[in-house]
């Protein structure tokens, strides 16, 4: 539990980041360090250097503005309380107050989560169905990725190594909109075995114009369902449709659930927040 | 609380525990917050093999390595210390035990097992290190499963061992058992599996080695819940040394559950490299070698055969069991899993034939021994599945069965036939009924039917154990046989000060217990001073005479007897001074309440203060008495004392997911005379979430290979207060004629039942699917797969 | 751990077979190779490192090709050692020309992982082990679909 010798540094400017990203290769960014940490204690990671972007005011915080930006080291905790956030985005103060223990949700950022890529990490599933834009800067300056783009494999993400997320944009939710996030928690690490978050709209006559189901923890990264996003749109009721959330996923088994099972508790995980999120809407 | 409570009512009252500021607020005393001048660190390199021939190990880069004063080799220590001792050699262990080294030499036998030390002056720099220390390792071939490792073909861990078997061992009658079962009306078999758990004490291990070169003293800070146990194996069989030359200290101890009672390689290994350095030499167990090599519990492999008549009479039980014991034999493995658990199978039922045999055997894993509870769990866990199977058979109502079949109140003394020491009370139905009234269990059947006709699954198990506490009777435990080798009473000293205050010093050691509390509690009134007045010194084997240390719930009926009779004595002394003082005659001295007083003139009294003062100053003692109020005891108990309860608890299990959840849990045990309710309480519950965590996520798992794949808390999953729910306790109080204060003991019973009640929880709720028995843990998949099997597969209960 | 899979390369048989018969084939199947050289017919030692994004370790070993049947197929026996851990596996490729421009590669593993990484990475290991076999086999089909 002794990590191997590394330098630590804390920038005051996100270009001062860039700068040590690009000039060290090896340099990994702490943003909260809930993942990072135990991974360095347990020497399973080694980088050179830590550049520790939570002194860089410009990547806290939560701002209204027709659709909601947060800074991507927004902690869970200030997701799981901002009244921002629980009014207009119930699912991600629902999903933040899901994560870890309160201890991780003081330290632990959305930023790092979703960069970190994790594949059983909660908050990639929620702000895939809740189809944000992630803006990062680099070397050559900012950028957007569509976060359908944004999870590339297992821990990797569309990020270039000196690359630093900024911040994550959620569009503006439309009236009969509805979301939920269901977990299924591992009971010693607490990640999701599986996590399916949803988003429903509904149109004026109550049928379903537009959803987005993602799911965590089945898979080597976050994933979504289209086939029951498909059928959905297609008038399927919410059981019949949440049936085929197994279909066209790639799913992984580990000691503690075989594929079929991850399978299966996608399909009643999607049923259970299909339910509730058609309920917010109505 | 009111602490200036008057004397002689602070037993039985629920006082907090007076450990708790310091221990909470930061400001205990751990192993790892003690700092020596001129200490350095210890670090070691780990076999990454279940079983490897040493070819080789070069320490010349870590010996280069900045910072790094000394790297020992296990061939090194081979030439200075024996072997680990292992103390409780039962069943007439049939190999010489095979016991740990402080480092391996030549072969490792799994993983994690000790292979270099490295010392150096910070700890940073002893990790760093052990990457540098190469070592060249041939892989040999590897059996984790007791059951495959005593076939023919398989791999040998020992020479002396074929087989892998480390002992087999019987208790009870054979034949008369195998007759009563082929003559019975109905028999119920079942494979039922106990799976290794891993102890995780809040507090890893960890040990500060010192070696005095003037005076060739050693001294020891260890996190351990018998140091004197520990002085005494380490000098007389490790180290070859007289036991005056070893001082073993422990300080405040943050959990323990069994896993430090034992001697570790790693108290002999910081030792030799204290002397070897000539600095204090300290070593802190990192989390992931507590979950890998600290020692696991139970895992046993067992066939059951329950027989009995078709109107729920049990006629006999059959049992075999697999015990893996690991690749060594821990210091009192081959105890816990012959002694501890075969004797205690009957549990309270009156079974007249009985017969239990266990093969202990040696596998690629870590070493098992004695984890909360000890051999009772698995014994309970044994019986009380085969009487809810039985049950299950008969159709009959499983609550029913336990009646027909318990010991009567009556019966106490009562022998069970199995080499156990006769029960010493018991009054089983009422804490039944108390149970199963708090549970509402007339209306769960109905509760069950209707909730299944919604989709719904529940799940009500009881289980009505008994346990055996106290132990033991040192002429019992050491008989031929039993195998234990040394004694098993317990030592007390009791003092009053000049000033009135007076210092217990017991050789319990407590680790979570609150002794300083419930030990105070028990002085204070049995001498009448303040509870304030009194304190509880422990942990050192400089400060105690000796001490057997604290496991096995001993704590407060041996313990606390050997406290209570040294109070006698003071208070004997006390009555002979006082009617000294008063010019009476020493049978006309009452002493009560802290006041010794002539009959009939109670007015003509001394204070125990008063007389401590006199014993004290000793200007006026009569003659040829000593001066000082100081009395110790050591107390060997005449028997053991035997806990018993009844436990309850609903599940409702999710049958899309499997998940069970449990809903109520109710426990209602005897526990004897209760000291301090809340501490009892407390001891309940975190026994009781040990035992849930077993039956619903703990499991220890290692591959095929040896390798530890649940080696973090990642993927171990323990008990967390989210996870269980709020617990209904209550009491039913059946005193134990064993000791004077009537007590039995408290610290393993919601353990020991726990893990029964759900398991048979869970099978409830699914036993109109066809399903008998399922092995714990519950996970969830398991659960949901044999719903999902017996549903025609498509993953829905209709 | 088990794995098998096919993938599908542009490229003829013979020429496929060819490309995967040589020293440049091993380096572009194991990622992160950093040294690699023969110590034997058909045997080869070298230093990988080995890992997904931070997580990534340096592994010491050999790999050695066997049960050669051109151009149909061959097993790898491998074992590497590191800081993380050891892996020891064996698997077999086997080439079936689907078309004459085209083959079918298939591939079965068996995989053991023991040592630190098998302890705390259970999470992760089957997820890494795929993507590594995926990137490896995936880098291959380019190169043998360039030579063609």
């Amino acid at each position: 539990m002794f990590p191997n010798d590394f330098e630590y540094v804390a920038p005051a400017t996100i270009n001062e980041a860039v700068a040590l990203l690009q000039a060290n290769p090896d340099a990994k960014v702490l943003a909260g360090g809930h993942s990072l940490l135990p991974a360095m204690k347990l020497h399973l990671s080694t980088p050179s250097m830590l550049v520790d972007i939570g002194k860089i005011p410009e990547l806290k915080g939560i701002h209204v503005n027709g659709g909601v930006s947060i800074g991507a080291y927004t902690t869970y905790r200030e997701l799981e309380t901002s009244q921002e956030v629980v009014q207009r985005l119930p699912i991600l103060a629902d999903c933040a107050s899901k994560v870890g223990d309160p201890q991780v949700r003081n330290c632990g950022t959305i930023g790092g989560s979703v960069a970190h890529a994790d594949p059983a990490a909660d908050m990639p599933a929620v702000v895939l169905a809740l189809n944000a834009t992630m803006k990062a800067i680099g070397p050559q300056g900012e950028r957007s990725i569509a976060v359908d783009d944004f999870f590339v494999e297992m821990l990797q993400s569309a990020l270039a190594p000196d690359e630093l997320l900024t911040e994550i944009n959620i569009p503006p939710m439309p009236a009969r909109m509805g979301s939920a996030y269901e977990k299924f928690k591992h009971p010693a690490s607490g990640y999701a075995i599986v996590g399916v978050a949803v988003m429903v709209h509904l149109a004026t006559d109550g049928k379903v114009s537009d959803c987005r189901i993602a799911v965590t923890g089945a898979g080597p990264k976050a994933q979504r369902a289209h086939a029951v996003e498909d059928a959905l749109k297609g008038g399927s009721e919410v059981d019949a449709a949440a049936q085929k959330a197994g279909d066209g996923l790639e799913y992984l088994s580990d000691m503690s659930a075989s594929e079929e099972y991850r399978a299966q508790l996608t399909r009643v995980l999607t049923r259970r927040a299909l339910h509730k999120a058609m309920e917010q809407a109505r | 609380m009111t602490t200036a409570e008057a004397p002689g009512k602070m037993v039985g009252k629920a006082i907090k525990r007076r450990e708790d500021p310091r221990l909470i607020t930061g400001q205990g005393n751990y192993l790892d917050d003690i700092k020596l001048p001129g200490m350095l660190y210890a670090a070691i390199v780990r076999s990454p093999y279940g079983h490897a021939r040493i070819k080789n190990i070069n320490v010349a880069a870590a010996q280069a390595h900045p910072g790094v004063v000394a790297v020992i080799t296990g061939a090194e220590i081979a030439k200075e210390q024996n072997p680990l001792p292992c103390a409780w050699a039962a069943g007439g262990v049939q190999n010489n035990v095979n016991t740990p080294r402080a480092l391996a030499v030549d072969v490792v036998r799994y993983v994690g097992e000790g292979v270099a030390l490295v010392v150096a002056e910070d700890r940073y720099v002893a990790h760093d290190a052990l990457d540098l220390v190469e070592v060249d390792y041939e892989p040999l071939d590897v059996v984790v499963d007791a059951e495959a490792a005593t076939k023919a073909g398989t791999v040998q861990l020992h020479e002396n061992a074929p087989n892998n078997v480390v002992m087999h061992w019987t208790c009870g009658a054979e034949q008369p058992t195998a007759q009563a079962i082929e003559q019975a009306e109905v028999v119920v078999k079942q494979r039922i599996l106990n799976q290794r758990l891993i102890p995780t004490p809040m507090e890893t291990r960890g040990y500060i080695s010192r070696y005095d070169s003037a005076t060739g003293e050693y001294t020891i800070w260890m996190s351990s819940q018998a140091p004197h146990v520990h002085r005494l194996l380490l000098t007389a069989f490790v180290l070859g040394i007289p036991e005056n030359k070893m001082r073993c200290i422990a300080p405040d101890i943050g959990g323990g559950f069994g896993a430090k009672i034992f001697v570790y390689p790693e108290m002999a290994s910081t030792l030799y490299a204290a002397k070897v350095v000539g600095h204090p030499v300290k070593w802190v167990e990192t989390r992931r070698e507590s979950c890998a090599v600290t020692t696991h519990g139970r895992d046993h492999i067992t066939d059951l055969e329950i027989a009995g008549t078709k109107d729920g009479k049990i006629t006999g039980l059959r049992v075999h069991t697999y015990a893996n014991l690991g690749a060594y034999c821990s210091t009192i493995a081959p105890g816990v899993a012959t002694t501890l658990y075969g004797r205690m199978v009957a549990g309270v039922y009156k079974i007249p034939h009985v017969f239990v045999e266990v093969d202990g055997v040696y596998t690629n894993t870590s070493m098992v021994d004695a984890y909360r509870g000890a051999g009772r769990p698995e014994a309970a866990y044994v019986i009380e599945r085969a009487v809810d199977m039985f049950a299950q058979k008969l159709g009959m109502d499983p609550a029913e069965v336990r009646r027909r079949n318990f010991i009567q109140p009556d019966e106490f003394p009562y022998d069970t036939g199995i080499g156990m020491l006769p029960y010493d009370s018991g009054n089983y139905e009422p804490a039944l009924d108390k149970a199963l009234a708090m549970a509402g269990y007339k209306n769960f059947a109905q509760e069950q039917a209707d909730a299944r006709k919604e989709g719904r699954l529940l799940g009500l198990g009881i289980c009505t154990y008994v346990e055996v506490c106290g132990v033991a009777p040192s002429k019992w435990i050491g008989l031929a046989g039993q195998g234990w080798g040394a004694g098993l009473w317990e030592s007390a000293n009791v003092k009053v000060h000049l000033t009135g205050k007076v210092v217990v010093t017991t050789g319990s050691m407590p680790h979570g217990q609150g002794h300083e509390t419930s030990f105070a509690q028990l002085v204070s009134d049995e001498l009448g001073v303040p509870y304030e007045d009194v304190i509880v010194e422990y942990g050192d084997t400089q400060g105690t005479p000796f001490g057997y240390g604290t496991y096995g719930s001993r704590s407060a009926a041996v313990g606390g007897t050997a406290i209570f009779k040294s109070v006698s004595k003071i208070k004997d002394k006390a009555r002979k001074l006082a009617a000294h003082m008063l010019e009476a005659a020493e049978e006309d001295i009452i002493f009560e309440n802290g006041k010794a007083s002539v009959r009939g003139a109670p007015d003509s009294a001394k204070t125990i203060q008063d007389i401590a003062l006199q014993a004290h100053v000793a200007y006026d003692l009569p003659a040829g008495m000593e001066p000082y109020l100081d009395e110790t005891t050591y107390y060997d108990p005449p028997n053991c004392t035997f806990p018993f309860g009844t436990h309850v608890c609903l599940v409702e299990i999710d049958a899309d997911t499997g998940k069970v959840t449990p809903l109520r849990y109710i426990a209602v045990d005897d526990v004897g005379k209760v000291i301090n309710p809340l501490i009892v309480d407390g001891q309940l519950h975190g026994g009781i979430a040990q035992g849930m965590a077993q039956a619903l996520y703990e499991a220890a798992v290692y591959d095929d290979n040896g390798q530890l794949l649940t080696g973090s808390l990642m993927d171990y999953a323990i008990p967390r207060a989210d996870m269980v729910p709020h617990y209904e306790l209550d009491r039913t109080e059946t005193p134990s004629p064993v000791n004077p204060m009537g007590v039995k003991g408290a610290g393993e019973a919601g353990t020991i039942a726990a893990a029964a009640t759900v398991s048979n929880a869970v099978v409830n709720a699914l036993q109109h699917l066809g399903i008998q028995h399922l092995d714990m843990p519950y996970t969830s998949e398991k659960v949901w797969r044999a719903i999902h099997e017996r549903n025609g597969g498509n993953g829905h209960v209709s | 751990m088990k794995f098998s899979g096919s993938h599908t390369i542009n490229a003829p048989r013979e020429r496929v077979w060819t490309t995967l018969n040589d020293i440049e084939a091993l380096r572009t199947l194991i990622p992160g190779v950093e040294s690699l050289e023969q110590t034997a017919p058909d045997t080869y030692h070298g230093v990988a490192k080995i890992g997904v994004a931070s997580i990534k370790g340096e592994y010491t070993g050999t790999i050695r090709m066997a049960d050669i049947d051109p151009p149909s197929s061959y097993r790898l026996v491998g074992e590497g050692r590191g800081r993380p851990g050891h892996v020891k596996g064996e698997g077999t490729i086997t080439l079936v020309a689907a078309s004459p421009e085209t083959t079918t590669l298939h591939y079965d593993a068996d995989m053991q992982v023991g040592g630190p990484i098998a302890s705390v990475g259970q999470r992760l290991i089957e997820g890494a082990s795929k993507l590594l076999i995926n990137q490896g086999l995936k880098a291959l089909a380019q190169k043998a679909e360039r030579a063609a």
